[in-house]
C-alpha cells in the first residue's frame, strides 16, 4: 500500500519506529467536516491517545502560527510530557488553517496494533478569538466504528473513519 | 526629491493604505461599543470565587469563563451535550444575553489582518507591509512638512496653498501622531506573527505532574481564586467533564497557571514575562480593546487616510500634468539641434513644441529641456535654440532660473551657434528684460549667434510665424512654424452689475460683477452649500478673459468670495487695452468666456494679526473683498489712493458701511487732484510710528498696485521699519509682505 501523502509515510515510518517492531500496516481514511457556526481560520489537530488518554501521535495540525496551539487544550496538554517536542510532533503534518464547511480528507497508514487496541482519535479545535473546544469528536479505533459519522460538539461537524 | 520619497510609496499604496485604514476606523468604533454594552464592577468589589461558585451553581454544564478586554463575562457551557455562550452579569451570574461574536466585527478583523486570507502568509504579510508603508509615508510626509513650513519651529503656522493642499496639510499635522502609533504597533504585531519579533505569548504554564485526586473544595473557599479580582481575570477553565483528576486551569492579567482542584492550591504558575506584557501593551494600544477613548482617537485619525490619500494622489498627479511634458523628445546624444526653454506658466513650452515639430518635419533630431539643465552635454556640433519669457520684473522664469549661474562654468558650447528668442508684454516695462540679459551672456561668453535676439509680444502667433522665415535661409531650409495657442478651459459668465467711476477725471474704472448664466445647473453639491454654479475661488484669485480677436488671456483680481455669488473685480479703462476696452463695452446681461485661476501666494494670513492694505484705484478690488469678508473683525488699515473723491473713490458707501461695522478699522485717502493733494506714501510716511507698532504686533501688508507704486511703497515701509531692524525683504521671507502688481 503506499501512502497517498509524502509526509505522512514519514509518520507511518516513525511510528514504526517508535513501536520498534516491524508491523503490517493498515490504511486509515479519515474525513473531517466542519461546522458552519464560525467565520474565519480555525485551527485543529487530529491525533492519536490510548485509552487513558495518553498521547500517542499527532495525525494532522491544521493551522500554521504555534502561539495559537496552546488553546488546544486537550492535546496541549497530552503532548506536554518530558521528552516530548511539540513543534517535531506537527513538523511535516502542518497545513492552513480551515474554514466553516470544510471537509478534510486525511489518508494515512497505520500499524496494525493501533487497531482495536483501545486508541482513540480525537480532534480538538479553536478559533483565534472565539471558543475552544478540547476533544471536540473523539472516535475509538475499532472495526466496528468504520464508515460510522460521530458528531462533534463545536466547530467539528463530524468526523467518519473508513478502513 | 524628499516629495518624491513620501508621494510615491503613498500614491503606489494608496489603495492598499485606505482599506486598511477605513477597515481598521470601523473596528475603532467597536470597543466602545462593547464597553457601552458592560458594567464593570469597581476594583475590590467582586472576586474571581464568587463569580465562579455561582457560575458552577447556575451552570452545571459550564466549561470557561472567559473576562473579554471590555469587561465582558462570557460563560461556555453545553446543555445535553449543546454547546452554549452566554453573557452574564459579573455581580450576580446572571445570564444577560446569548454570546455570539458579531459577524461583522469577525469578518471586518479578517479583512483588516488579513484581507480575509485567514492566516495566509501572503494576506498577513500584506497587512504587515502596509503598517510598514503606513509609518513611512507619515514620517516622510512629516519631514516633507518642516521642509514646506520652513524649521520645526514654524510647524504650527497657518498654511498657504490651494484648498487641497491646505486640506492635505491640516489633515496630516491633525492625524500625524495617531497614525504613527497605528502604524508602529501594526508593524510589530506584524512582526510578532512572523516570528521576527518576540511577542512572549508561546511560553504556557507546565502541566502538573500529580495531583491530589480527593474531592472536589467548593470553588468559592478557594484561596487562589478569592484573590484573584475578577478584573484581572482573563479566562478560568473547569475540569473536562467534572474529571476530578483534572486541574483548573487559571489566566489573569499577570499570569497563566493551574489549580488542584481538592485543595485549591496553585501546581503550576508562569507569570507572563515583560516581553508579553509589552505586546499585550502593543496590542492594547493599536486595537483600542480595553481602552475605548484611545481606540476612538486612532479611529477618528484612520477615518482621514481616504481624504489624505485622496488629496495626495490628486495633488501629484495635478504636479505631474503640470511637468513640462516633452513629447517626442530625442535623446541629447542623437539630437542635433537643442530647443532650451524659460517659462513660468507653462505657455512658452508650447511655442517650444511648435518649433520642434517644425524642425522635426525638416528632418532635425530635436531635444526639447528646460534652461536649468544647461550642461555641456547640450553643446558640440549643434544648433541651440533658446526660448524664455520674463518673470515679473525682469527675472528669470521658473525653469530658467540657475541658467546664468550654469553659464559661466561650461566650456563646451554649440558650434552650429545659439539664437535667442524672447516672450513679453510691451505693455509691461522692461520689455523681455530676461531674455536680453541671456543674449547678453552669451555674446560675452564667446558663443556663435547664429541669428541675433527677436522678440515676440503677447504670444502672437504671426510673429512667431515671421521669425520662422526669417531663420529659415539660416538653416538652410523652409521653416513653416504654426503655432496654436491652448487656453484652459472657459466657463460663461453674466455681466449682473457694473459701478462706473471716474469718468471725469480721466480714469475711468468700473466695478464689474459677473454671475453664472441664469439657465446653468447646479451641481448637488453646490446645492447642498447652497453656492451659485461659480467654480470655487476666494478673494484674490485671478479670473483671465480672453478678449474678442485675441488668444493671450489676461487677469483680473478677484475682490468676492464664492459664498457671495458672484465674481467682483475692478477694471479701469486702457486707450490701448484691447481687454478693459472690452469689458468697459459690456452691458448687464452681456456673456463672456473665462476662466478662474487661483493666486494662493495672494492672501490673508489666517489669524487674527492686523492687516495694512494699500491700493490705489482700480488696485482696491482684491483688497474690497478682505474687507467684505473679515466677519472675524480683525484689525484692517487701508490707505486708498485716488484722483477724486466725487469721481472715482471707487466703494466709497461699502467702506463707509464696513467702517461703521468694523469690518474695516481705519480708512486713509490720498487724492491727487482734490483736497491737500496727497499722495498714498506721504500719508503712509505720516503713519510710521503706527505702522511701525503694527508690524511689531505682527501686521500683513498687502500692496496692490501698478510697478512704479509699489516701488515706491516698498520704499517707504522699508525706511519706515528700519529702526525696529525689519526689512521688506524679512518681511515678504515671512509672508507678511504680499504684492498684486500690474
Amino acid at each position: 500500500m503506499h501512502p497517498t501523502s509524502k509526509p505522512l509515510g514519514l509518520v507511518t515510518l516513525a511510528l514504526a519506529a517508535a513501536l520498534c517492531a516491524p508491523a503490517a500496516a493498515r490504511e486509515l481514511r479519515l474525513t473531517t467536516t466542519m461546522a458552519r457556526n464560525f467565520i474565519g481560520g480555525a485551527y485543529i489537530v487530529i491525533y492519536l491517545v490510548d485509552a487513558e488518554g495518553r498521547y500517542k501521535s499527532t495525525l494532522q495540525m491544521r493551522g500554521t502560527t504555534p502561539r495559537y496551539y496552546s488553546q488546544l487544550r486537550h492535546w496541549y496538554r497530552a503532548t506536554d510530557v518530558a521528552g516530548a517536542d511539540r513543534a517535531a510532533e506537527a513538523d511535516g503534518k502542518t497545513a492552513a488553517s480551515v474554514r466553516r464547511g470544510d471537509i478534510i480528507e486525511l489518508s494515512l497508514d497505520l500499524a496494525d496494533e493501533l487497531f482495536d487496541s483501545g486508541n482513540v482519535v480525537r480532534i480538538d479545535s479553536t478559533l483565534y478569538e472565539g471558543r475552544d473546544y478540547a476533544t471536540d469528536v473523539a472516535v475509538p479505533l475499532l472495526n466496528g466504528s468504520a464508515g460510522v459519522v460521530f458528531d462533534g460538539r463545536g466547530y467539528v461537524k463530524s468526523l467518519k473513519i473508513d478502513l | 526629491m524628499q516629495r518624491r520619497l513620501h508621494s510615491g510609496p503613498g500614491v503606489a499604496a494608496s489603495l492598499l493604505l485606505v482599506a486598511l485604514a477605513v477597515s481598521g476606523a470601523l473596528l475603532a468604533v467597536l470597543p466602545a461599543h462593547d464597553r457601552a454594552q458592560v458594567s464593570v464592577p469597581a476594583r475590590g468589589a467582586v472576586n474571581v470565587a464568587q463569580l465562579a461558585e455561582q457560575v458552577a451553581a447556575r451552570y452545571p454544564g459550564a466549561e470557561q469563563i472567559t473576562r473579554k478586554p471590555s469587561g465582558r463575562v462570557v460563560v461556555d457551557y453545553a446543555v445535553d451535550g449543546d454547546p452554549a455562550s452566554v453573557s452574564i452579569d459579573p455581580l450576580t451570574a446572571e445570564p444577560l444575553a446569548r454570546y455570539r461574536p458579531s459577524e461583522l466585527a469577525t469578518r471586518l478583523g479578517d479583512f483588516h489582518r488579513a484581507f480575509l486570507m485567514g492566516d495566509a502568509a501572503l494576506g498577513r504579510g500584506l497587512a504587515g507591509f502596509g503598517a510598514l508603508l503606513l509609518g513611512w509615508v507619515a514620517l516622510t510626509g512629516f519631514w516633507v512638512l518642516v521642509i514646506r513650513m520652513g524649521g520645526l519651529r514654524m510647524l504650527r503656522a497657518p498654511v498657504r496653498g490651494t484648498m487641497l493642499q491646505r486640506l492635505h496639510v491640516l489633515l496630516s499635522r491633525a492625524t500625524f501622531a495617531a497614525l504613527l502609533l497605528l502604524a508602529l504597533t501594526g508593524a510589530y504585531m506584524s512582526g510578532a506573527f512572523f516570528g521576527l519579533l518576540p511577542s512572549g505569548m508561546e511560553a504556557q504554564p507546565d502541566y502538573p505532574d500529580a495531583l491530589n485526586g480527593g474531592p472536589p473544595a467548593p470553588l468559592g473557599d478557594l484561596a487562589a481564586l478569592q484573590s484573584v479580582d475578577l478584573r484581572d481575570l482573563r479566562k478560568l477553565v473547569f475540569p473536562f467533564e467534572g474529571d476530578p483528576n483534572e486541574p483548573y486551569e487559571l489566566r489573569t492579567r499577570l499570569g497563566a497557571g493551574y489549580l488542584d482542584q481538592a485543595s485549591g492550591a496553585v501546581v503550576s504558575w508562569l507569570p507572563h514575562s515583560a516581553t508579553r506584557r509589552v505586546f499585550e501593551t502593543v496590542v492594547m494600544l493599536h486595537t483600542g480593546q480595553g481602552l475605548w477613548w484611545l481606540a476612538l482617537l486612532t479611529g477618528a485619525a484612520a477615518a482621514g487616510v481616504p481624504l489624505l490619500a485622496f488629496s495626495g494622489v490628486v495633488l501629484w498627479w495635478r504636479r505631474r500634468r503640470a511637468r513640462p511634458r516633452i513629447r517626442r523628445n530625442v535623446t541629447l546624444a542623437d539630437a542635433d539641434t537643442v530647443i532650451l526653454v524659460g517659462s513660468e506658466g507653462n505657455s512658452t513650452w508650447g511655442f517650444a513644441y511648435s518649433l520642434q515639430n517644425a524642425l522635426s518635419a525638416a528632418g532635425h533630431f530635436v531635444h526639447v529641456a528646460e534652461m536649468n539643465k544647461l550642461s555641456a552635454a547640450h553643446c558640440g556640433d549643434r544648433h541651440m535654440f533658446i526660448l524664455t519669457a520674463t518673470y515679473g520684473d525682469g527675472a528669470a522664469p521658473a525653469t530658467a532660473r540657475r541658467f546664468l549661474d550654469l553659464l559661466p562654468k561650461l566650456q563646451a558650447r554649440p558650434e552650429r551657434g545659439v539664437t535667442v528668442l524672447g516672450f513679453g508684454d510691451r505693455e509691461f516695462g522692461h520689455f523681455c528684460y530676461f531674455a536680453v540679459e541671456v543674449e547678453a551672456a552669451l555674446i560675452a561668453k564667446g558663443w556663435p549667434i547664429f541669428s541675433p535676439l527677436e522678440t515676440i509680444n503677447r504670444e502672437s502667433a504671426q510673429e512667431f510665424a515671421r521669425w520662422g522665415d526669417e531663420i529659415a535661409p539660416l538653416l538652410g531650409h523652409e521653416l513653416r512654424l504654426v503655432h496654436i495657442a491652448e487656453t484652459p478651459r472657459r466657463s460663461p459668465f453674466v455681466l449682473i452689475s457694473r459701478e462706473d467711476y471716474g469718468a471725469e477725471v480721466g480714469a475711468p474704472s468700473s466695478i464689474m460683477r459677473f454671475g453664472p448664466p441664469t439657465d446653468a445647473r447646479r451641481g448637488w453639491w453646490q446645492r447642498l452649500t447652497g453656492r451659485a454654479s461659480l467654480p470655487y475661488f476666494e478673494a484674490g484669485d485671478l479670473i483671465g478673459i480672453v478678449p474678442p480677436g485675441s488668444t493671450m488671456p489676461r487677469y483680473y483680481s478677484i475682490g468676492s468670495a464664492i459664498e457671495d455669488g458672484f465674481i467682483e473685480f475692478s477694471v479701469r479703462e486702457h486707450a490701448n487695452g484691447v481687454c478693459s476696452r472690452y469689458l468697459h463695452g459690456l452691458q448687464p446681461g452681456d456673456r463672456i468666456s473665462a476662466f478662474l485661476r487661483p493666486n494662493p501666494e495672494f492672501r490673508l494670513d489666517a489669524g487674527r494679526n492686523p492687516v495694512i492694505m494699500v491700493g490705489a484705484g482700480c488696485g482696491v478690488g482684491p483688497l474690497a473683498g478682505f474687507i467684505r469678508a473679515n466677519k472675524a473683525r480683525r484689525p484692517m488699515r487701508l490707505y486708498f489712493g485716488a484722483r477724486d473723491p466725487e469721481s472715482d473713490f471707487l466703494y466709497r458707501r461699502e467702506m463707509m458701511e464696513w467702517l461703521a461695522e468694523g469690518r474695516l478699522g481705519a480708512l486713509i485717502t490720498a487724492f491727487s487732484r482734490a483736497g491737500d493733494r496727497a499722495r498714498l506714501p506721504d500719508r503712509i510716511r505720516d503713519d510710521a510710528e503706527i505702522l511701525r507698532r503694527m508690524l511689531a504686533a505682527g501686521a500683513q501688508v498687502m500692496v496692490v498696485g501698478g510697478r512704479e507704486m509699489a516701488a515706491e511703497v516698498r520704499a517707504v515701509i522699508d525706511d519706515l521699519v528700519a529702526p525696529t531692524g525689519l526689512s521688506v525683504v524679512k518681511l515678504r521671507a515671512e509672508g507678511r509682505y504680499v504684492e498684486d502688481i500690474y
